[in-house]
């Protein structure tokens, strides 16, 4: 048995340990979206990145669901197809976003929580911007998003505050969650009210830290929008 | 509170993930180190007691039964690591240090980088023993209900994983070596 001492300077330095785990919250949250239903061939290793990430979207709002959310198995390649988007999970841990023929997200809330089941926290505003001061890096520039043309044609990701092209219609969007700094989560915004003429409406697609950040109301015009 | 969809297991399952969870979690990253293999484990370790709720409901304590779920599958994905590590291990007849030395070198420890390292080199089951000693505040008798062994193996586990544990942090920090 080892000392009184001994144990106490142990218990010590596992509650100093335990302190750096701040998501337990999050994971926690996660954990219990899931649903223990007993099946039959659940596969070993759920990631954490499968499961619905927010209560708020618990309704899920009528989504057209090609993978159900409750029943995919983990790293499995699974689709949700809705109006407004295509979200896939891929086999490498990505995923790939295509947003359907400039269709504005009605529900962000449909687009957030089925970014969560793919492990990427998200925030979807309409005509609203959010940030965080100082801003998290780039997400292009860690690896977190890509934005391409079909071909593999690389396409200018639009950023709060900067002029931005139009986006193609036809853009694919490529996420890597494992990339995302802890803390952080996606946002993305989009606006509505724009000509028929302009391709999407993603407006603005970055990081905010999760626990710090503002929003206001609209977005700076890019330089197709006049 | 988040909203579980457990059709299957009903409402006290769900009572009963709730208040576990967090213990759960906790457990998982002392023993890895990492957030995201806590989080995989407990998840596969409610899936478990979920398949047999049933019979977990009418234990005494479901709860030591979901610990000992959530232990196994540690050990069992550390059992092969954990042979490589003792064969590798150079110092099986060295002197260990005494439990104040031992005492000295925990209290020293600044960077937990460094003190989790030193955690992650220790057999999986003398890591078990200190995690769920020292930081999940088990009684000896429960720890040796989880692990499946006798109280005195558990006592003498945590004197000699302990040691080892401060001769590793000693070890780490001397610049000769």
């Amino acid at each position: 048995m080892p000392t009184d001492e001994l144990e106490r300077e142990l218990r010590r330095v596992f509650a100093r340990r335990a302190a750096e785990y701040q998501d337990a919250t999050r994971a926690r949250q996660r954990l219990l979206q899931r649903s223990y239903q007993p099946r039959s061939n659940r596969r070993r290793r759920l990631t954490a990145g499968i499961t619905a990430i927010a209560a708020a979207g618990a309704a899920m709002l009528g989504l057209a669901l090609s993978g159900a959310l409750s029943e995919s198995p983990a790293r499995a390649t699974a689709t949700i197809r809705t109006a407004a988007f295509v979200l896939t999970r891929n086999a490498n841990g990505t995923v790939t976003l295509t947003l359907t023929k400039g269709q504005v997200v009605h529900e962000p809330g449909a687009l957030q929580q089925a970014l969560a089941r793919d492990g990427i926290p998200a925030l979807i505003k309409i005509d609203t911007d959010c940030t965080s001061n100082p801003a998290p890096p780039l997400p292009s520039s860690i690896g977190v998003v890509s934005l391409h043309l079909p071909d593999g044609t690389p396409v200018p990701i639009p950023t709060t505050g900067e002029p931005a092209p139009p986006i193609p219609a036809d853009v694919v969007i490529v996420l890597n969650p494992s990339a995302m700094p802890t803390g952080t989560e996606m946002f993305v915004g989009y606006r509505t009210g724009l000509p028929r003429a302009f391709p999407i409406r993603l407006r603005a697609f970055h990081l905010i830290y999760t626990h710090s950040y503002t929003c206001s109301h609209g977005f700076p015009p890019g330089p197709a929008e006049g | 509170m988040a909203r579980m969809r457990n059709r299957g297991v009903g409402g006290d399952f769900e009572r009963f993930a709730a208040g576990l969870s967090d213990s759960l979690l906790y457990t998982g990253f002392q023993m890895t180190g990492s957030a995201r293999d806590a989080e995989d484990l407990v998840q596969e370790t409610l899936l478990k007691v979920a398949r047999r709720w049933n019979r977990v409901r009418l234990m005494d304590h479901p709860a030591a039964y979901a610990r000992r779920v959530l232990i196994n599958l540690i050990l069992d994905d550390a059992g092969h690591r954990t042979r490589q590590r003792t064969e590798l291990q150079p110092d099986e007849g060295a002197e260990e240090l005494a439990d104040e030395h031992a005492a000295r070198a925990l209290r020293q420890v600044e960077d937990l980088a460094e003190f989790s390292w030193a955690l992650a080199q220790l057999p999986a089951r003398q890591r078990a023993v200190l995690v769920l000693r020292y930081w999940a505040d088990l009684p000896v008798c429960e720890v040796a209900g989880i692990l499946r062994c006798t109280e005195g193996t558990v006592t003498s586990t945590a004197s000699r994983a302990a040691r080892r544990l401060a001769e590793i942090l000693t070890h780490a920090k001397s610049p000769a070596t």
